[in-house]
């Protein structure tokens, strides 16, 4: 599953995770690829309010555990422009 | 230039060089040129094993140390890093591209200082004791917990590693360090400088990427207490591994700080503590003081002093010793800070200067992003509320005082806090009001060893930098004394 979180190292940001055990507060924003997508309690009012998607672009990101990073890539979230 | 890097890194593993178990490494670059330092391991949970292993091998001996003994080796941490201090200084500002001017004299010092305090502090490791009845004595003892393991970000490599480091070994712990994968430099050298006199085992060092090097590790049932200085929802799955293993954790995560400016502030001293507090590290610094609450009364004139004075502060090579502001850790954080400009401007604030990229043809290589100042912000914008962590502050004006203070705590953080006014009683009201760990009154961004650094709400708990600090690198063992000579006579 995705959480988009934020804080620190790398701004707001969807961290892809397994086995994370998802809380009470945080809500599902949707579906990517078959993959939920959830956002933090704090998050959600920010990045709901935007059309977004995900995006991956090269990079390794800000430190995170987000599991695609060690390819070399890293998922982004991008306003939808227009 | 005087520091000498090595092409390539190792993991440290029990007082040596360890290769990966992998075989592979990772890229390490200079953010101000985009050129390679160095390469470093790309560690596994192979690699974390065979290191919790060294550690708790190490523990056995380590544990056992006297304060006396202790003492002794880290003020010559203290020293080592010291004799090589512009070394040290310009091997980070070149893995990070903060301005030499900061590594030598904040980042170094202050590191240097952190040994020197915990050296002083960990004498005073004390139990209490109580005379319950006349055959019946308590005493406690704090007694060190074992192996701890510390996952470190990337903005004060060499910094957070002495928050962390110093407290762990002054406590009588033996430790396995993962810095963060675009800045593992200074540590490495650090752990090779201490070879001979920190016993094999005592500092690990794994390098590598955060589901590979650092789940193993929070996840690890070797260690006994995990520290993470990073992103919110990495903390939360890093304190979900905690809880496998029932073991304690420090979290130190984001903030979005409030900077207050009353109207009586000495507004030139003010200037600078706004400058301090979000072009400092080029505003990667968790602290940052990026939503300026300037009064209604000076508004106008003080944020036009404030952007003539942004304005002219110098971005450049972070070698330069006239550089103000240096390079953006990465491409990619560059680019985030970006689009949070054209967010911002999207949510219409105004942009009143940066916003861009150096136009220099010098710095084009490099990642650099220009002082920016949004006016007429408001605090529910993303500006407001998202952690940008890069060169930009959002200006929120404001006059009705509890108002303000209720925005300045309207955020999901807690981390630090800023104001600036002559007024002493204010200035005491002000500072209980704020919801943050630190509040800086009339200055920002002073970090002192034993002034205690924690987040509050969603910024993380636990204390680090002070002699409380201890108290969460130890354990209470309670003993009771009995000596009664005969049976009490229960049975």
């Amino acid at each position: 599953m995705i959480l988009i979180g934020g804080g620190c190292c790398e701004n707001t940001a969807p961290i892809l995770m397994k086995n994370f055990r998802v809380g009470q507060s945080d809500r599902l924003l949707g579906e990517a690829d078959g993959v939920k997508v959830y956002a933090a309690a704090e998050m959600y009012p920010l990045v709901s309010a935007t059309p977004s998607i995900i995006d991956v672009t090269d990079g390794r990101g800000g430190g995170s555990f987000s599991l695609e990073i060690p390819r070399g890539v890293r998922l982004t979230l991008r306003p939808l422009s227009g | 230039m005087g520091a000498s890097v090595q092409k390539k890194y190792d993991h440290f593993i029990g007082g040596t060089w360890r290769k990966s178990g992998s075989g592979k490494t990772i890229d390490v670059l200079n953010p101000a040129t985009g050129d390679l330092l160095t390469r470093v391991a790309a560690g596994d949970s192979r690699d974390v094993d065979a290191a919790v292993a060294a550690a708790r091998e190490a523990f056995v001996t380590w544990g056992k140390t006297t304060p006396i003994e202790r003492q002794g080796i880290m003020l010559e941490i203290a020293n080592r890093i010291q004799k090589r201090a512009r070394d040290y200084a310009e091997m980070e500002t070149m893995n990070v591209g903060k301005p030499i001017r900061e590594t030598v004299t904040m980042d170094i010092p202050l590191a240097i200082d952190h040994y020197r305090y915990f050296a002083g502090a960990l004498r005073h490791i004390q139990g209490l004791t109580q005379s319950i009845d006349p055959d019946m004595l308590h005493l406690t003892l704090r007694e060190p917990l074992g192996v701890v393991g510390h996952i470190l970000p990337w903005n004060f490599p060499l910094l957070l590693a002495a928050w962390k480091l110093a407290p762990s070994l002054a406590a009588g712990n033996t430790v396995v360090m993962k810095p963060a994968e675009q800045t593992p430099l200074t540590l490495l050298e650090l752990a090779n400088d201490l070879r001979d006199i920190l016993p094999p085992g005592v500092l690990n060092v794994v390098t590598g990427y955060g589901p590979e090097a650092g789940a193993p590790l929070a996840s690890h049932p070797g260690i006994r207490k995990v520290s993470f200085t990073g992103e919110t929802t990495t903390g939360r799955l890093i304190l979900q591994y905690a809880s496998e293993n029932i073991v304690p954790a420090t979290m130190e995560l984001g903030g979005k700080s409030p900077h207050i400016i009353f109207p009586d502030a000495d507004v030139e001293r003010a200037i600078e503590g706004v400058l301090i507090g979000v072009f400092l590290n080029q505003g990667e610094i968790c602290t940052a003081g990026s939503r300026l609450f300037v009064h209604d009364a000076i508004y106008d004139s003080f944020v036009g002093k404030l952007v003539a004075k942004v304005k002219g502060i110098k971005v450049g090579d972070p070698m330069k010793e006239d550089t103000q502001l240096g390079a953006i850790v990465s491409r990619e954080q560059m680019e985030k800070i970006l689009s949070y400009v054209e967010i911002g401007k999207k949510e219409g604030a105004i942009l009143l200067c940066g916003g861009t990229r150096p136009s220099d043809p010098a710095l084009s290589k490099g990642f650099f992003v220009n002082p920016t100042i949004f006016g007429g912000v408001r605090n529910k914008m993303r500006i407001a509320q998202e952690e940008i962590f890069g060169p930009v502050v959002s200006v929120i004006r404001w006059n009705d005082y509890d108002a303000m203070i209720a925005e300045a705590n309207d955020t999901p953080y807690g981390l630090a806090s800023g104001l600036w006014t002559e007024n002493l009683p204010l200035a005491v009201k002000t500072a209980k009001a704020l919801q943050a760990g630190t509040v800086w009154i009339n200055n920002y961004n002073s970090l002192y060893a034993g002034a205690p650094f924690g987040g509050y709400k969603k910024s993380g708990f636990g204390r680090e930098c002070a002699f409380e600090t201890l108290q969460y690198y130890t354990q209470t063992k309670s003993i009771f004394v009995s000596t009664a000579e005969k049976p009490i006579g229960l049975y």
